[in-house]
C-alpha cells in the first residue's frame, strides 16, 4: 500500500510538468486556435540554453529569468516562422510548419550540444524528506512549487491586467477585440512568448530530474498533449488535475507492467478521450454554423 | 483522345516499361536495391496521399503502419510459414484493420487534434512492438525469410519485378478510386464536411474507407518492406521516417500519383545526397538558385518581398552555407530534411509534380475526355404532378440558451409550390430551414414530410428522406469541377462495389452520371462551365451551381437559403428564370430570400417570421400589405415625427466611391456617403443592401476592395480595425459582440483600452468615465460583476454601445442596435440613441427599422444593390414612396 502512494506522488508531482507543458498549448489556442507541434524542443533547447549560462558561471537565480527569456524568444521565433503565414491563409499549415521548425531545433541541439545527456545542476536538494511515512525531495516540491507558481502569475496577469483583459478579449472574439483597438496580431504573439517561457520553466524545472539531452522532452510532449486533449484546450484547472492524474498513473503502470510501458496509459488516454470528448473533459461543445 | 491517350497513358506505360527493363540492362545489385526501395516506398506514399492529399489531414501515422504491416507479414512467415501472398494480404489486411479502428474514433476530429491521436498512435506502436519481446524480439531486430512465391524462391531481381507489379496495380487501382465517385466524396468531405452530408453522401463512412485504405496499402508495403531488408527494428518505425515520408508526399506533390513516385524517387536518393558531399552542394546551390530566381521574379511582379518569397531564400542559404561548413553532413540530417521541407511548404504548396502537371499540360494542350451527351431533362427531373401537404411543422422551436432564435413555428407547405420564407434580420428564417434540413435538432415540436416523422439532427439522414438544400454562404466543393460537385450530388447513380470500381468496371455508370449532371448544368445556364473549378467561377455561377448540385438529389423538397443574396442584378434576373424552370418540373420548393422583388415574382405562398414566430401568411401581394409585415421591416408604422437638425461645419467621415464584399461576391458596388461632424446620420436599405458590409469596411474589419475612406481628412481604408479604433473610431458592430465570458466592467475597460495604462491603475484612470456609462444604463451597474453572457439580449445593446462610448471616440457606428429585441427594449435603446444625441456624440447609425431611424437621423442615405440610391432630409425621406419599396419591393 505503501508503495502505491509513494509511486502515486512521485509519478503526479512529474504529472505537473505535463500540466504546464499543456498549459503553453492552451495559451496559444486560446488566442489562435493554433499549438506549437514542436513544443517538447522548445522545452530542451531552454534547458541546453539555461545549462550553458550555468556552465559560463552565472548564478541559479539569475539564470532562471534568462533562461525564460530566452523562451520567450523562441517562442516568439516560432510565431513568426511557422505559423503567422498560416493563419493569415486560415489554414492547418502551421501543424506541419511548427513540426518541422521543431525539427529542425531537434538536428540543432543534436549537433551543438552532442547527443550525450548532461546532469543539470541545482541548489535544491534531492536528499528525500518524510511527509506521513512518504519520501518526497525538495527538487519534486520545487518542481510543484514552480509549476503551480508560473500558472498563477500568468493567470494573474490575464485577470488582472488590462493587457491581460486583452488577451481574454482575443480568445472570445477576435474582431471584437480588433475594435476596442487591441492588435490580435500582437496578442498572438505574446500568446507564442508566454508559451515559451512556460516551455522554458518547464525545461529548467524538470531538468535536474531527467538531465539534460536532445531527446529529454519526447517522451515529456507526448503526455503533455494527452492532458491538453484529455483536459481540453480552455481550461487552466483541467490541465493541473489531468496532470497530476496522468502522472500518477503512469508511474503506478511502470511500476506494475514494466517500465517500457510507461508512456502507453497516457497514449491510451488521449486516443481514447479524442474518441469519447473530443473536446476534453473540461472543454465545451460547440454549435456548427453555416 | 488519341492526344491524350498517347500522352497520358503513354508516359504511365513508359515509366513502368523502363522501371521494369533497367535490371536487364543494368547488373549492379546497389542499384536494384534503390530500384526495389523505390517501389516499395511508391506504393507507401500513393497511401499516404489519400489521407494527406484527398482528405487534406496531417497524418502522422503511416511510419507505424508500415511497421506494423511489416511485422504482421513478416510473422506469419517466420511463425507459421506462410507463402508471400498470403503473407502480403495480412500485412495489407492489418493496415486495413488497423486503420480503420484508428479511424473510427480520430476520424471526427479535424485539424490538430487528428494530428494528435496519429502521433500517439504511432508512439504507441513503436512501444508494443517493443516491449512484446516474446513475439517480436523487441528492440534486438526480427530476422525475416522471404517467403516462396508459388514455391519459388524470389532472387533479387524476381523481387523487383514483383514489387514494380504491386506498384502498378495499386497505381492503376488508385486511379480508377480516385476518379469515381469515391474520389469525388474524399475531396468533397475535404472541401465542405457539411455540403457532404448533406448532398447523402456521409462523411464518416467516406472519410474511414478513405483511411483504411490508405493504411492498407502502408501495410503492404511493411510487408514487402521486411521481404526486401530480411531485417525488421521497431525504432525503424519512429517519427523520423513518418517526416520524411510527408516531406516525399509533400514534394513530389499532393493529389497526384505522379507526385507519390517522384516522393518516393527523392526520399530514395536522399541517403546518397547526403553522403556524397559534391553532389550536396550542387543541390543546395540550385534550390538557392531557384528560391533567388522566384523571388526575383515574385519581385518584380509585386514590387514587395513577401514571406512565401523570402523564407525559401534564407532556408536555402542556409542549406548552402551548411554544405560549405559543417563538416558531417550525415550528422545534419534532419536539419536539412526540416529546410528542405520548409522552403517546399512555404514556396511551392503544390509541390514538384503540382507545378509541373500545369506546365506540361499548358505545354500540350493535352484535350480533356469528351463529354457525353446531356440527359433529357425529364429523365433526370421527371415532372411531378403531385397535390396535397408535403411538409409539416408542428409547433417547431429551436432555443440557443436563452435565445429563441424559432419559437413555436406551424406551418404546412404544398406540394408544387414555391413557398417563400421571409422576415427581417435575426428572425429566424435560418434557423428554422437548418431545423428542417437536419443541421440542428429542434428542441421541440414535430416535422413530417409526407406525413411521415422526418430524422431529426441529421443532415445526412435528412437528405436521404429526400431534402435537399442550399447554403446561405457558399458550400461548394471548391477544388472540384462544377460536373464533378453535381456528380457528387447525384442521387441513385452509383450502385458498382468496391472491387468492381478498382478494377476500373464502372465506367458505365460514370458516364451516365456525367450526362445526367450536364443535364442539370444546362439547367441552371452553367453547362459551358462544366470543367470549371468551382472556386475559380464567378459568384453568381457558384450560386447557381448550389441549386444544380441539390437539384441533383432529384429532392422531394428543395431548400433554397438566400440564393439572391449579393447577386448582381443580371444574376439576379437569371435567378428568377431558374427558380421558376424549378417550379415548371413541379418540385416543391421552400425560398428564403431578402430581394421582395423575386419572392414576388416566384413565390405562390408566402410565410413572414419575426422574433421566431409567424406574424403573417398568404399570397406575396397579401403579404407585402399586411400591416405587422411593414412594421416588422419598417418599424412603428405610426406618422413619423423628426427632429433633424441643419447639418453644419465638416464632414468628419468622408467616403468615396467604396466597394467591398466577400471573396468573389461584391456587396459594396461604389457607395459615397458623409457624416458632419456632431451629426446623427442614418444608412437604412433592405437586407442585404451591403448596410452592414458598409460598416465593416468603414471598420476595418473587412478590406475594401477600392475607393477611399477619409476619417478627420486621414485616408484609413488600407489600416487593420484595430489602428483605425486608435485614431476614434469605435463601431458596434451587428450581433453587439460583446465579450461573452468576461464581466461587464472588463467589457466597458476594453473599450476604453486603447486610452488606459495597459498594466496598473487603469481602474482607477477608468473611473470617472465608467461612472458616466453606469449613470447612463444603471441596469449595467447593478450587473458589472456578471459575465456579460448572462446579460439579457437589451442589455447587452446597452453594453455594446456603452463599451463604444468608453472609447470617447471622434464618432460611433452603430449597426442594427434593435436587432433581435422585444419592441419595448427597443423603444428604450432609441431613447438613449436620441440622449447621445443631445450630447452631440457624432453617429453613424445603420437599422433595418427605417422609421425609428429616421426619427432620430439628421440625414439620410438609402442604400441599395450596394450604392447609395438617395440621400436627403430624413422627412423628406419618411414620405418617399421609393424609400418603402426598397423595402417591400
Amino acid at each position: 500500500m505503501d508503495v502505491i502512494f509513494q509511486m502515486g506522488v512521485s509519478g503526479a508531482l512529474m504529472g505537473l510538468v505535463y500540466a504546464l507543458i499543456a498549459y503553453g498549448f492552451q495559451l496559444t489556442f486560446a488566442t489562435s486556435k493554433s499549438i506549437n507541434f514542436g513544443q517538447g524542443e522548445l522545452v530542451m533547447l531552454s534547458a541546453f540554453i539555461s545549462l550553458t549560462m550555468l556552465n559560463f558561471g552565472l548564478p541559479y537565480w539569475l539564470m532562471v529569468p534568462a533562461g525564460l527569456l530566452c523562451g520567450v524568444l523562441l517562442g516568439l521565433v516560432v510565431e513568426r516562422v511557422a505559423v503567422r503565414l498560416a493563419l493569415e491563409q486560415k489554414s492547418e499549415g502551421w501543424i506541419l510548419m511548427t513540426i518541422i521548425v521543431g525539427l529542425f531545433g531537434f538536428s540543432a541541439a543534436e549537433n551543438i550540444w552532442g547527443r550525450d545527456d548532461h546532469p543539470f545542476p541545482t541548489p535544491i536538494s534531492s536528499d528525500p524528506m518524510q511527509f506521513l511515512g512518504i519520501n518526497v525531495t525538495p527538487v519534486e516540491l520545487s518542481v510543484a512549487v514552480g509549476v503551480l507558481s508560473v500558472m498563477g502569475l500568468i493567470e494573474l496577469f490575464k485577470r488582472k491586467t488590462l493587457w491581460g483583459k486583452a488577451f481574454e478579449a482575443v480568445s472570445a472574439d477576435r474582431d471584437a477585440a480588433e475594435l476596442m483597438g487591441i492588435s490580435a496580431k500582437r496578442t498572438i504573439m505574446l500568446s507564442y512568448g508566454l508559451s515559451g517561457m512556460v516551455a522554458a520553466m518547464a525545461g529548467i524545472l524538470v531538468s535536474p530530474i531527467t538531465t539534460v539531452g536532445p531527446t529529454m522532452a519526447s517522451a515529456l510532449i507526448l503526455k503533455a498533449f494527452a492532458v491538453a486533449v484529455v483536459a481540453g484546450l480552455e481550461s487552466g484547472f483541467g490541465v493541473v488535475v489531468i496532470g497530476l492524474f496522468l502522472g500518477a498513473l503512469e508511474s503506478l503502470a511502470s511500476f506494475y507492467i514494466g517500465s517500457g510501458w510507461r508512456e502507453a496509459p497516457g497514449l491510451i488516454l488521449l486516443i481514447l478521450a479524442l474518441a469519447m470528448k473530443p473536446n476534453g473533459v473540461f472543454g465545451k461543445a460547440t454549435i456548427r454554423k453555416v | 483522345m488519341l492526344k491524350r491517350i498517347l500522352l497520358v497513358n503513354g508516359a504511365e506505360l513508359m515509366a513502368f516499361v523502363l522501371l521494369a527493363c533497367i535490371p536487364l540492362a543494368v547488373n549492379n545489385s546497389y542499384a536494384l536495391g534503390l530500384l526495389t526501395l523505390l517501389a516499395i516506398y511508391g506504393i507507401l506514399l500513393i497511401g499516404l496521399d489519400v489521407s494527406v492529399g484527398y482528405l487534406g489531414q496531417v497524418n502522422l501515422a503511416h511510419a507505424a503502419f508500415l511497421g506494423l504491416g511489416a511485422y504482421a507479414g513478416g510473422l506469419c512467415v517466420m511463425l507459421f510459414g506462410f507463402g508471400m501472398l498470403p503473407a502480403l494480404m495480412v500485412s495489407l489486411l492489418t493496415g486495413l484493420v488497423f486503420g480503420g479502428l484508428l479511424a473510427f474514433p480520430a476520424l471526427r476530429l479535424a485539424g490538430p487534434q487528428f494530428a494528435l491521436a496519429t502521433l500517439s498512435f504511432s508512439a504507441l506502436v513503436v512501444i508494443t512492438l517493443n516491449e512484446l519481446e516474446d513475439i517480436t524480439q523487441g528492440a534486438q531486430g526480427l530476422v525475416v525469410d522471404r517467403p516462396l512465391l508459388q514455391g519459388i524462391q524470389l532472387g533479387p531481381q524476381e523481387f523487383f519485378w514483383l514489387c514494380l507489379v504491386l506498384l502498378a496495380l495499386t497505381w492503376l487501382a488508385m486511379k480508377n478510386l480516385l476518379s469515381s465517385q469515391w474520389g469525388r466524396a474524399f475531396e468533397a468531405l475535404r472541401d465542405s464536411p457539411i455540403a457532404t452530408d448533406a448532398m447523402g453522401v456521409g462523411v464518416f463512412h467516406h472519410k474511414v474507407s478513405a483511411f483504411a485504405l490508405g493504411s492498407a496499402l502502408g501495410g503492404l508495403a511493411g510487408g514487402l518492406y521486411a521481404f526486401n531488408f530480411q531485417y525488421l527494428q521497431p525504432n525503424s518505425f519512429v517519427y523520423e521516417l513518418m517526416v520524411i515520408l510527408l516531406l516525399g508526399v509533400v514534394l513530389g506533390g499532393r493529389k497526384s500519383l505522379w507526385g507519390a513516385f517522384v516522393g518516393a524517387c527523392l526520399i530514395v536518393l536522399l541517403p546518397n545526397l547526403l553522403s556524397n558531399r559534391t553532389l550536396f552542394e550542387v543541390f543546395s546551390g540550385i534550390g538557392l538558385f531557384l528560391a533567388l530566381l522566384a523571388g526575383v521574379l515574385g519581385f518584380r511582379k509585386t514590387g514587395r518581398i513577401s514571406f512565401q518569397v523570402a523564407a525559401p531564400i534564407v532556408s536555402m542559404a542556409m542549406l548552402v552555407a551548411g554544405s560549405l561548413l559543417v563538416e558531417n553532413t550525415e550528422d545534419w540530417r534532419k536539419a536539412i530534411f526540416a529546410l528542405m521541407l520548409f522552403s517546399v511548404v512555404v514556396g511551392l504548396p503544390e509541390g514538384l509534380m503540382g507545378y509541373a502537371e500545369k506546365q506540361l499540360t499548358r505545354l500540350f494542350r493535352v484535350p480533356a475526355r469528351p463529354l457525353p451527351q446531356a440527359t433529357a431533362l425529364e429523365e433526370v427531373l421527371p415532372k411531378k404532378t403531385e397535390n396535397g401537404l408535403l411538409l409539416e411543422l408542428g409547433e417547431v422551436k429551436r432555443h440557443f440558451g436563452g435565445i429563441k432564435a424559432v419559437d413555436g413555428v406551424s406551418m404546412q407547405v404544398k406540394a408544387g409550390h414555391v413557398h417563400g420564407l421571409i422576415g427581417p434580420n435575426g428572425s429566424g428564417k435560418s434557423t428554422l430551414v437548418n431545423v428542417i434540413s437536419g443541421l440542428y435538432a429542434p428542441s421541440a415540436g414535430q416535422l413530417r414530410l409526407q406525413g411521415v416523422a422526418l430524422p431529426e439532427g441529421s443532415l445526412y439522414k435528412v437528405s436521404q428522406a429526400g431534402v435537399a438544400r442550399t447554403f446561405q454562404n457558399l458550400q461548394l466543393f471548391s477544388e472540384l469541377s462544377a460536373l464533378e460537385n453535381v456528380m457528387v450530388a447525384c442521387a441513385g447513380a452509383y450502385n458498382k462495389s468496391l472491387p468492381l470500381v478498382l478494377l476500373g468496371l464502372a465506367y458505365g455508370e460514370e458516364k451516365k452520371a456525367q450526362a445526367d449532371a450536364l443535364a442539370l448544368l444546362e439547367l441552371v445556364g452553367l453547362a459551358g462551365e462544366a470543367r470549371t473549378k468551382a472556386k475559380d467561377m464567378p459568384y453568381g455561377a457558384q450560386r447557381f451551381l448550389e441549386i444544380a448540385r441539390a437539384l441533383a438529389r432529384k429532392p422531394k423538397l428543395l431548400i433554397l437559403d438566400e440564393p439572391a443574396a449579393g447577386l448582381a442584378h443580371p444574376d439576379a434576373l437569371n435567378l428568377i428564370g431558374i427558380v421558376n424552370k424549378i417550379g415548371e418540373r413541379g418540385i416543391t420548393t421552400i425560398l428564403i430570400e431578402h430581394h421582395m422583388n423575386v419572392v414576388n415574382e416566384v413565390c405562390d405562398f408566402v410565410t413572414v417570421l419575426d422574433e421566431g414566430k409567424i406574424i403573417a401568411e398568404g399570397s406575396p401581394d397579401d403579404v407585402r400589405r399586411n400591416p405587422r409585415v411593414i412594421e416588422a421591416y419598417l418599424g412603428d408604422s405610426k406618422e413619423a415625427t423628426t427632429s433633424a437638425r441643419p447639418l453644419s461645419g465638416t464632414a468628419l467621415l468622408r467616403v468615396e466611391n467604396l466597394h467591398a464584399g466577400y471573396g468573389a461576391s461584391e456587396v459594396l458596388t461604389g457607395a459615397s456617403f458623409e457624416v458632419h461632424q456632431g451629426a446623427v446620420v442614418a444608412l437604412i436599405g433592405a437586407n442585404g443592401a451591403g448596410k452592414t458590409t458598409a460598416m465593416r469596411a468603414l471598420s476595418g474589419m473587412l478590406k475594401p476592395t477600392k475607393g477611399k475612406v477619409l476619417l478627420d481628412g486621414k485616408e484609413v481604408q488600407q489600416l487593420q480595425a484595430s489602428q483605425i479604433a486608435r485614431l476614434g473610431l469605435a463601431h458596434s458592430p451587428e450581433g453587439r459582440k460583446i465579450f461573452v465570458p468576461l464581466s461587464v466592467e472588463d467589457n466597458l475597460l476594453l473599450g476604453a483600452y486603447t486610452r488606459l495604462p495597459k498594466v496598473f491603475g487603469f481602474a482607477g484612470k477608468a473611473n470617472a468615465d465608467l461612472e458616466k456609462i453606469y449613470a447612463l444604463f444603471p441596469r449595467l451597474k447593478e450587473r458589472r460583476k456578471q459575465a456579460a453572457g448572462t446579460l439579457s439580449g437589451g442589455e447587452q445593446q446597452m453594453l455594446a454601445i456603452g463599451r463604444a462610448l468608453m472609447a470617447n471616440p471622434k464618432i460611433i457606428l452603430l449597426d442594427e442596435p434593435s436587432m433581435g429585441l422585444a419592441p419595448v427594449i427597443v423603444q428604450e435603446v432609441f431613447a438613449i440613441i436620441n440622449k447621445l444625441k443631445e450630447s452631440g456624440i457624432t453617429m453613424l447609425l445603420v437599422e433595418q427599422f427605417a422609421k425609428s431611424a429616421l426619427e432620430v437621423a439628421d440625414y439620410a442615405y438609402v442604400l441599395e444593390r450596394g450604392r447609395i440610391a438617395i440621400e436627403g432630409a430624413p422627412e423628406e425621406l419618411a414620405k418617399n414612396e421609393r424609400v418603402l419599396s426598397a423595402y417591400l419591393g
